[in-house]
């Protein structure tokens, strides 16, 4: 409850700080929240790539983050800090890439400039896996740990919501922006990795 | 159930009971072995189910490590993920070929089916991915155009699910067939499925010929029977990679086959209870026979003695049968001493020892079996007076008296049977051809049986007659040879002779008698009996105030019956009381008529001397004659009053007090005890005719007449004088001072009418005809 309120002054706060926020609540139809969810709305890129570094780590043998959301044309690193070495490879069709083994001294990157899913696996180890979405829009935000995410300054257009697991065409919702800045709740159902 | 014999019932009980009991060891053999062979099947069908369940998860595994090693092969991966079909297809070939699988396929994220060829629809794809989605190391039975294939699949990750890898081998029956040769017994094997409502269907053409092996539910059955019970059954459920279908792998196994190696036991099984039953049966048989032999001889010898035959039984052993038979025998013995001692009293005098009538008259059906009746002939010795005899000497010597005579007599006819025929009398009986034969013989006699005896060194007078009587002489008598020959000695005796033949004629026909009475019965009612009346002159009046009743019988077919016929006989038979009764009453009634026509006759009735001590007839008597005192007279001859005088006379006394007259008859030819004339109430006294027919010129007669009239008149009785036939004798008897005189020449009797007719004609002139007569 503390949570809740905390979260509702935030977003007064926030109100009044721009002039569009909208706030997007994903969860399960059994209420559970739906984290690594991408919430975006439409918007134009800026011409040239804001200089952001855009990491998908490999620890503890896993990627990390599970989802990663980046702009078009965007380069991702990916840095390895396990002692041992990595394979990543995504077989996506326009974005398909292989990094063959790297270790943690080395540095790798990729620049994914075709919008769309990006699974990436290890060659080594089957359980790593996770997901980089490429969206020419800026206003794409990945849900926390309680399913929220939290859109500033952002035109009115339609909400889509990605999910890797999602229960939907390519897996994927599209909503109506709520009317008047307020939280757009969303039920999606989604399933384990297969 | 119900057995005739013996010997049959012990046999089919033993046998039965025995067979019983074979057959139950027979069938709890049978069910043993039966039972045993099944479990052994159906263990080997149990471990043969596990080997091949342990085959299936091999093969499995061995297709899964396969399809996991391609489907993680990087290579191959990328191959599905960029959807490089001839890659795919190549690297699927190598594999397959590589582990001998019939089917290796990928189904991409398409819905595509890479490497299968044309065997998979998108259905069965579809149907198979959905299936697929939800294991972990899926794997199973699948159906691909019509064939069972044991397939497993395994997903390939890039790193997303990308497509499924299929690896998949036929279970054709030869697929099955190879891994039931594993099996120590020759299995079939075969598969079946079902998808959906679609019910059980087999790999092959021929499952039709398996369906009856199923049960409802072949997924549920361990082992057990098929539905024809032809085939030991072990359905073994199994995987399948569709979820919409079930599977079971069939094994069976012919039960004929399954039981052969048992068969041999069975039938010598069978044949040692077929051979115990025989010799149970045989056995039994025996054992039966040995009982029932010596009781058969039993019964027959028991049905022997009872016809009287003499019977013994052997008796070997010591067991109750044998002491069964012992006892018979001298059971035997006893009744056949016993019989012997019966017979022996039932055919002997006990007195004498002597054969009895019994025996004698055995001994004449004996001769009269053996030739003519004419030649059997008895002759009966009567010992004369033999009762005053015994009074004398006593019983014992008497006897020893008649013993004595028979011994005598066997040595005159040593061949004759002889015997004590009765209390006095010996009888022999003989054969011989002519009478005379046995007259001589008769004769002999004689001279033996008059002949004293001496008993206790005195000796004794001995008189015998002798009768004789043959065969023939039954006839007519209705008497046995022997009685006719003990009537001939009355006759002899009658007759004053030693020895006499039988006379038929004199003895008369006894049945002939009883009939004559049923005759005169009947004859009272139709009136063949009548009275006639014979008038009695009173000498005071001159005229005929009384007269007698005598009985006629005229009967329509033998003529007159004189009275002296039928009266002793009626008397003897107890005939005389109604005869009487009929008589008073037809007197009374004719009395009535008499005095109707003017005519006062008193009338006298002859009462049989039985009736006058029997109290009924006087009661009946006194009781039809009330107020007619003085008008009827009964004549009675003294013998009545000899054998029951006090009764006799107090019955008398009864009648002379209701006024009846009574007349003592026949004076003069019976006993004329003066003592009975005194007592007896008598008025008045007939004196017998034979003292009156010759009155006229017997002097002494006309003496007796004289005294007697005065004898009578002294004790105040009136006489009447019977047999008066001529007109001297009642010139004589009125000289004499008799008071009536009754006979042919005062009239003979003559029935109602006549006699009525007599009276009117003498009417005129009462004394005109006696008178007439003693004048002429």
């Amino acid at each position: 409850m503390m949570r809740l309120l905390s979260l509702l002054a935030a977003l007064l706060v926030s109100g009044q700080a721009a002039a569009e926020d909208v706030t997007v609540r994903v969860t399960t139809p059994a209420g559970e929240p739906v984290a690594h969810a991408v919430v975006s709305l439409p918007g134009a890129l800026p011409a040239s790539p804001a200089d952001v570094v855009h990491e998908m780590a490999q620890e503890d043998l896993r990627f990390d983050p599970f989802v990663l959301v980046v702009p078009q044309g965007a380069e991702v690193v990916f840095p390895n800090r396990d002692r041992v070495r990595h394979h990543v490879y995504s077989f996506a069709r326009d974005n398909a890439f292989e990094l063959e083994l790297y270790g943690r001294e080395q540095e790798r990157s990729v620049v994914f400039d075709a919008q769309g899913n990006v699974p990436i696996g290890c060659n080594i180890h089957d359980n790593m896996i996770a997901y980089i979405r490429v969206v020419d829009t800026p206003h794409a935000v990945v849900t926390n740990a309680d399913g929220v995410a939290v859109l500033e300054g952002v035109a009115a257009g339609p909400v889509t919501v990605w999910h890797p697991y999602a229960n939907a065409e390519n897996n994927r919702l599209v909503l109506d922006a709520p009317a008047d800045g307020s939280t757009l709740d969303v039920t999606l159902d989604v399933h384990g990795r297969r | 159930m119900r057995f005739r014999s013996l010997r049959t019932k012990l046999a089919v009980i033993y046998a039965g009971l025995f067979a019983l009991v074979m057959l139950a060891a027979a069938a709890a053999s049978f069910y043993t072995v039966q039972r045993n062979a099944t479990r052994l099947v159906q263990d080997e069908m149990a471990a043969m189910a596990a080997v091949f369940d342990r085959i299936w998860a091999l093969n499995a595994r061995q297709m899964g490590d396969a399809a996991d090693i391609l489907s993680r092969d990087f290579g191959f991966r990328a191959a599905v993920a960029t959807r490089d079909v001839p890659t795919i297809e190549s690297a699927l070939d190598n594999l397959r070929q590589r582990f001998e699988f019939d089917i290796a396929f990928v189904i991409d994220q398409q819905g595509q089916a890479i490497g299968a060829g044309d065997i998979l629809s998108g259905e069965t794809i579809r149907l198979i991915e959905t299936s697929l989605e939800a294991r972990e190391t899926p794997g199973g039975v699948v159906v691909l155009d019509g064939s069972a294939f044991h397939a497993v699949a395994r997903p390939v990750r890039a790193p997303d699910h990308v497509g499924w890898v299929v690896f998949a081998y036929s279970l054709s029956s030869q697929g099955l067939n190879d891994l039931t040769e594993l099996s120590a017994i020759p299995l079939e094997a075969r598969l079946f499925w079902s998808a959906g409502d679609a019910g059980w269907q087999a790999s092959r053409s021929d499952g039709d010929d398996w369906r009856n092996l199923l049960g409802e539910t072949p997924g549920e059955q361990d082992v057990g029977y098929s539905l024809d019970r032809e085939h030991l059954v072990s359905a073994i459920a199994v995987d399948s990679l569709s979820d919409t279908m079930s599977a079971v792998l069939v094994l069976q196994y012919p039960v004929a086959q399954a039981m052969a190696p048992f068969r041999t036991m069975m039938l010598g099984l069978l044949a040692a209870g077929l051979a115990g039953l025989a010799i149970i049966l045989v056995g039994s048989w025996l054992i039966a026979r040995g009982l029932s032999r010596p009781l058969q001889a039993l019964e027959a010898a028991a049905g022997r003695l009872a016809k009287g035959e003499a019977t013994s039984v052997a008796a070997p052993g010591q067991d109750e049968i044998s002491r069964l038979a012992h006892s018979f025998n001298t059971m035997g013995e006893q009744i056949a001493a016993r019989e012997k001692r019966i017979t022996h009293l039932a055919l002997h005098d006990p007195e004498t020892g002597l054969a009895n009538l019994q025996a004698l008259e055995q001994a004449v059906r004996d001769l009269s079996d053996q030739g003519e009746a004419e030649q059997v002939f008895a002759i009966a010795v009567g010992i004369d007076r033999f009762h005053q005899v015994r009074g004398a000497i006593g019983f014992a010597l008497s006897s020893q008296m008649i013993v004595d005579l028979a011994a005598r007599l066997e040595q005159v006819c040593p061949d004759v049977c002889l015997g004590r025929v009765a209390t006095d009398s010996i009888g022999l009986v003989l054969r011989a051809e002519h009478a005379a034969t046995v007259e001589a013989v008769a004769r002999q006699i004689v001279d033996l049986a008059n002949t004293p005896v001496t008993l206790r060194d005195e000796p004794v007078d001995l008189h015998a007659t002798i009768g004789i009587a043959s065969l023939a002489d039954t006839r007519q008598a209705g008497l046995t040879v022997i009685e006719c020959a003990g009537v001939a000695i009355d006759q002899a005796r009658q007759a004053q002779q030693r020895f006499a033949r039988f006379d038929g004629t004199a003895y008369g026909d006894p049945t002939r008698k009883l009939s004559l009475m049923s005759r005169m019965s009947a004859g009272l009612s139709a009136g063949d009996l009548y009275l006639s009346y014979q008038p009695k002159y009173d000498f005071r009046t001159r005229s005929i105030r009384s007269c007698e009743a005598l009985i006629r019988w005229e009967d329509p077919e033998r003529g007159f019956i004189g009275p002296d016929d039928f009266i002793p006989m009626a008397e003897e038979t107890g005939h005389i009381l109604p005869l009487t009764e009929w008589v008073l009453d037809r007197a009374i009634a004719d009395q009535v008529r008499l005095k109707a026509a003017g005519f006062d006759i008193q009338i006298a009735i002859n009462i049989s001397g039985r009736l006058i001590s029997d109290p009924r007839f006087i009661d009946t008597a006194l009781d039809r004659l009330r107020g007619r005192a003085g008008r009827i007279c009964f004549e009675i001859t003294e013998t009545a009053v000899i054998d029951n005088p006090d009764q006799a006379l107090a019955q008398m006394e009864r009648l002379r007090e209701a006024g009846i007259v009574i007349a003592i008859d026949d004076y003069g030819s019976g006993l004329s005890s003066l003592a009975y004339l005194r007592s007896i109430p008598a008025e008045e006294l007939k004196i017998d005719k034979a003292f009156v027919l010759n009155l006229d010129e017997s002097r002494e007669d006309r003496l007796l007449v004289k005294s007697t009239i005065d004898l009578a008149h002294s004790l105040g009785l009136k006489v009447v004088a019977e047999g008066v036939e001529t007109a001297e004798s009642v010139a004589v008897l009125a000289g004499m001072g008799a008071d009536y005189a009754q006979g042919y020449h005062i009239g003979r009797p003559v029935p109602l009418g006549d006699f009525l007719a007599s009276l009117k004609g003498r009417s005129g002139d009462p004394d005109q005809r006696p008178a007439s007569r003693a004048a002429s």
